[in-house]
């Protein structure tokens, strides 16, 4: 079963990471789900495949009440980001998912009907949880052609997807980067054939470099905190890009 | 085929012998099992235990075939079903032009070509009925291997924990609930199809027994007897073809939900 562990708390606002299942067959990538707490109410991003619905559900349930779950986030379409929809809306035909307006029409093959999504228009938005709000944040082609992060302001963390993803060992049980020249190894083959367009990697720099960010949380992988943080941004601005395809 | 035990534990929880099939085809997949399917069929005994119900046709067992590609198979014979009475009815446009050639000497086979006429049109009728409810079954089929599908991962995450159980009892009941209507609605379906296979193959006594007329009243066609003969033979061979692939659908079918 996947493991839930609280990175952030501060009265009722709260970040939980879901990740880590050592119970995961090898063929399924690995990926970490965030519950964001404040409140009565929650969002949990990027729930993860329906292969994986089960352990994701039973951590989220060690620590919180799903029921008070308001919303999902997906950040973009792919089926280790989303494809568990229609179990979730088993469990709550409510639920709402927030996702570029660009897969509104793609992601109900998992599940869903017109009302269950949000559209996120390109620029991004705001949405409200619990009397804090949280950023939608555009993170176009890294790697999907609608893609987007979240921010949240008042706790200093970005989501941050498919950026930042690392192929961590199968036997790996650490939740934080301890050794960044280590950890960013594992996560360069992933960002240089998943994110294609640099033009796309400096705009997303320069917009992360601007905010206020104490942790990281990748979609795959280790959370970057501290300096950390800053170093992944400016590795990934020096990163070529569209180049993991090696073509003889 | 041993079942994995979270397989066994989930398919206690069906009410019926499809439902169990259901159940137990979504999770053998679920479980990685690609080694075919056993459609021996569980259901919950009335000590607890399992019962195996047999449901799944001898030839599904241990090939790999699953409901859907059973059915999909089955739709393959229709269609040859619904192009053999296709041709029938082609073959009594003929056999009215050619009878009409032969003047009064044909009167006979005349009659018997105007019957086959209104054969081949009741014929076309029933077919058009094998397609929509061969199409109605593929889609309850579908929607009950997805139902089943989404109850067995419900199922599995109510047993990972007590809380989580707590938290997700109720979508596994609803969830059952959707997956008792699915059943029921294959059910209706694969019944309707059976009893017009059924009337079809009274329909096709009557095919034969055109067949033989249309071959006696071959034999008054003077000079146009051998092609009237041929013709009546056609008109045989087509209602064989036709009857075999009924016959094909019908012990398919018949067997898969014995």
């Amino acid at each position: 079963m996947k493991k839930i562990q609280t990175i952030y708390a501060n009265g009722s606002h709260k970040w939980l990471a879901v990740s880590r299942d050592p119970a995961r067959p090898n063929y399924l990538i690995d990926t970490n789900e965030y519950l964001i707490v404040n409140g009565t109410e929650a969002l949990l991003t990027d729930p993860g495949g329906s292969e994986i619905f089960p352990a994701v559900f039973s951590a989220i349930c060690e620590d919180f009440n799903p029921t008070h779950i308001r919303a999902l986030f997906a950040s973009h379409q792919d089926p280790d980001i989303i494809s568990s929809l229609s179990l979730w809306l088993e469990f709550k035909r409510e639920l709402r998912c927030y996702t570029s307006w660009l897969w509104t029409s793609f992601i109900p093959h998992f599940g869903g009907k017109d009302d269950t999504f949000i559209p996120l228009p390109d620029e991004g938005m705001d949405i409200p949880l619990g009397g804090i709000t949280l950023r939608a944040v555009p993170a176009h082609y890294l790697h999907s052609s609608g893609n987007f992060h979240l921010y949240d302001e008042q706790a200093r963390i970005l989501f941050s997807g498919d950026v930042g993803a690392a192929m961590l060992p199968h036997d790996s049980t650490e939740l934080f980067v301890k050794d960044f020249d280590a950890h960013i190894r594992l996560a360069e083959g992933f960002h240089r054939r998943w994110m294609g367009s640099k033009v796309a990697v400096l705009d997303w720099c320069e917009r992360a470099s601007q905010m206020q960010i104490d942790m990281l949380c990748p979609q795959h992988g280790a959370i970057y905190q501290g300096d950390d943080v800053m170093r992944f941004i400016n590795w990934f601005a020096e990163l070529e890009v569209g180049t993991g395809c090696n073509r003889k | 085929m041993v079942l994995c035990e979270p397989v066994q534990a989930v398919v206690r929880y069906a009410r019926s012998p499809v439902q169990a099939a259901q159940i137990k085809v979504a999770g053998e997949a679920d479980m990685g099992g690609r080694q075919g399917m056993d459609l021996h069929q569980h259901k919950a005994g009335e000590g607890g235990g399992i019962e195996r119900v047999r449901l799944g046709t001898a030839e599904m067992r241990g090939t790999g075939v699953t409901e859907l590609s059973l059915i999909a198979s089955v739709n393959e014979t229709v269609k040859e079903a619904i192009s053999a009475s296709e041709r029938i009815s082609l073959i009594a446009v003929n056999a009215s032009l050619v009878a009409g050639r032969a003047g009064d000497r044909a009167a006979g086979f005349c009659v018997v070509a105007a019957e086959l006429k209104r054969f081949s049109e009741s014929m076309a009728a029933d077919m058009s009925r094998w397609s929509r409810l061969i199409e109605g079954v593929v889609h309850a089929t579908a929607l009950g291997r997805r139902r089943a599908h989404l109850m067995y991962k419900l199922q599995h995450t109510a047993r990972l924990s007590d809380k989580a159980k707590a938290a997700i009892s109720a979508a596994c009941c609803s969830s059952r609930q959707a997956v008792d209507e699915t059943t029921l609605l294959t059910s209706q379906r694969v019944k309707e199809l059976l009893e017009l296979i059924d009337r079809s193959d009274k329909q096709h006594l009557r095919g034969g027994m055109i067949a033989r007329s249309a071959l006696i009243e071959a034999a008054y066609g003077g000079a146009m007897h051998g092609v009237l003969r041929q013709i009546a033979e056609t008109i045989g061979d087509s209602m064989v073809r036709f009857a075999e692939y009924s016959a094909h659908v019908s012990h398919r079918m018949r067997r898969a939900v014995d």
